[in-house]
């Protein structure tokens, strides 16, 4: 902590570069490299470079953990929003990632870039992605659940102390149920207040639906059959009496997608649609298996459905071939923001 | 005389003088700034930058008012330019270093983004030590100490 203040204090810092080698004359720029122009060349290596960067001295290793760092990398990942994937297997825990379909651009196959693996002794489910941030629950042998958060970039996790409000500003909405009904519920963070909508009968089957935001409206979006070929969006809306207006619209898939869960909507109005679980096929059973849905398991696929367009696309993400016969359970999430923030300095 | 054809001379730091266009000194915006401070003399010194390094920032500047000038067909101009920029910065590690240094300085922006670019795409494949012996660094590292921050970035050294 006592170096980062020196740092931060030390406005006009610069690295020295080693004085000239003898053999060497052409060195003659030995010069200062300000520490804003080294920020500048940081800023645009990938977060796997972070790491190694770190490792390159301690100074390098202060310059990456100030906050003004931090902070433009986190910002400068904002416009390219990826996939994280969590796969879990036995106890470890492994991150990877990969860029996310946006507007203008749309890839058929991409190679994920793999992060930190954490082992874990115990069972652990993963709940939420905040930005650069998984959140989890873990259980210990004896039964014990504590919450944790884990930065893939940095491999740092951590255990929550307690849930607090610690969330973002805005308001948080999560799906209940009743006994008799479904409701989102509305938690207003800034003034801690809970409010209700009532779900609509007519407009959702209730229970297994994935809440979005959709051009800044909220609604949900699930699959109405068996087979996972329809999905249902709807909407809610506020009228300006301040009653909730329901509308829903119904898209039949071009293919099956059981075995898919819908992980969300993305900001270019596509569903984002990712196995439930990496399976591995039987070479034997080959012939079988191409008939039922589950053949498009492996290789490794998301697909994107867009609503406006009304056009699904494939998109092959490769690297996960050392999880084939271990079958692990997937998370994966969307707008995901590689955070090289430390934990330790918060 | 109309405003385009007015020279500059810029003076390196050996004193060396190089006559420029009055558009391809504006690029350099720390000259851009001078001149409209009311600055009239036709020579500035430029006393931290050598000739060989200011004749290279003029060579990049030159281009680029050159293309920008040109009306029609800019697709194919810019292509041209990306070109232009690839080789021009495809120098060892001292120069770029310079040209970067200069870059800031002077203030001209497409020549900092592309210098930093290069550094950038240059180390992000490279080993710790290799990033030292670029950018001549001294490791402060005590070996004990050393171990374990590549201890916490293992991961990263993995294929």
């Amino acid at each position: 902590m006592k170096k980062l203040k020196q740092i931060v204090s030390a406005d006009k810092l610069t690295i020295s570069r080693r004085s000239i080698q003898p053999s060497t004359v052409e060195r003659q720029y030995t010069e200062l490299i300000p520490v804003d122009l080294l920020i500048d060349i940081l800023l645009r290596v990938p977060s796997k470079s972070i790491a190694w960067c770190r490792c390159v001295s301690k100074s390098w290793a202060n310059i990456l953990r100030l906050p003004y760092f931090t902070e433009l990398f986190l910002r400068k990942s904002l416009n390219h929003p990826q996939l994280l994937f969590n796969f879990v297997d036995d106890g470890k825990l492994y991150f990877f990632s990969a860029p996310q379909t946006q507007n203008t651009v749309a890839y058929s196959s991409l190679v994920a870039t793999s992060y930190h693996t954490l082992t874990l002794k115990g069972f652990s489910e993963t709940r939420y992605l905040l930005q650069g941030l998984v959140c989890f629950q873990y259980w210990r042998r004896d039964y014990t659940m504590t919450p944790m958060v884990c930065n893939p970039v940095t491999g740092e996790f951590i255990t929550l102390p307690k849930m607090k409000a610690t969330l973002q500003d805005g308001v948080l909405y999560y799906l209940a149920a009743s006994e008799v009904d479904y409701m989102i519920v509305c938690f207003n963070v800034r003034s801690e207040k809970f409010s209700y909508i009532k779900i609509d009968d007519e407009s959702t089957t209730g229970g297994a639906c994935t809440l979005i935001n959709y051009e800044g409206k909220l609604g949900g979006v699930e699959f109405t059959d068996i087979d996972r070929r329809n999905l249902r969006l709807w909407l809610v809306e506020q009228d300006h009496a301040g009653k909730y207006k329901w509308s829903s619209n119904i898209y039949e898939l071009p293919l099956s997608l059981a075995n898919f869960y819908i992980v969300g909507m993305t900001g270019a109005s596509d569903i984002v649609l990712s196995p439930l679980v990496y399976l591995w096929r039987m070479k034997n059973m080959k012939n079988i298996e191409r008939e039922k849905p589950h053949h498009l398991l492996d290789p490794f696929y998301v697909f994107y459905y867009n609503v406006e367009r009304k056009a699904l696309t494939r998109v092959e993400i490769q690297g996960f071939q050392k999880f084939k016969r271990l079958r692990p359970r997937v998370y994966t999430f969307q707008d995901y923001l590689e955070d090289v923030k430390l934990m330790e300095c918060l | 005389m109309s405003e385009s054809n007015k020279k500059i001379s810029l003076i390196s730091s050996e004193g060396e003088a190089f006559e420029v266009s009055e558009a391809v000194a504006r690029e350099f915006e720390i000259v851009a700034h001078m001149l409209e401070d009311g600055c009239s003399g036709s020579s500035i010194p430029i006393t931290t930058v050598d000739s060989n390094i200011l004749g290279k920032v003029i060579e990049y500047c030159t281009k680029h008012v050159e293309v920008g000038n040109v009306e029609g067909n800019s697709e194919k101009a810019e292509k041209d330019l990306e070109e232009f920029d690839k080789r021009f910065i495809a120098v060892e590690m001292n120069t770029l270093f310079s040209l970067i240094l200069a870059a800031n300085y002077l203030n001209v922006k497409g020549l900092l983004n592309i210098g930093c670019q290069k550094v950038a795409d240059t180390i992000k494949d490279m080993k710790p030590e290799e990033v030292r012996s670029i950018f001549n660094i001294e490791n402060d590292y005590t070996p004990a100490e050393e171990e374990v921050v590549r201890k916490e970035n293992e991961w990263a050294f993995q294929p």
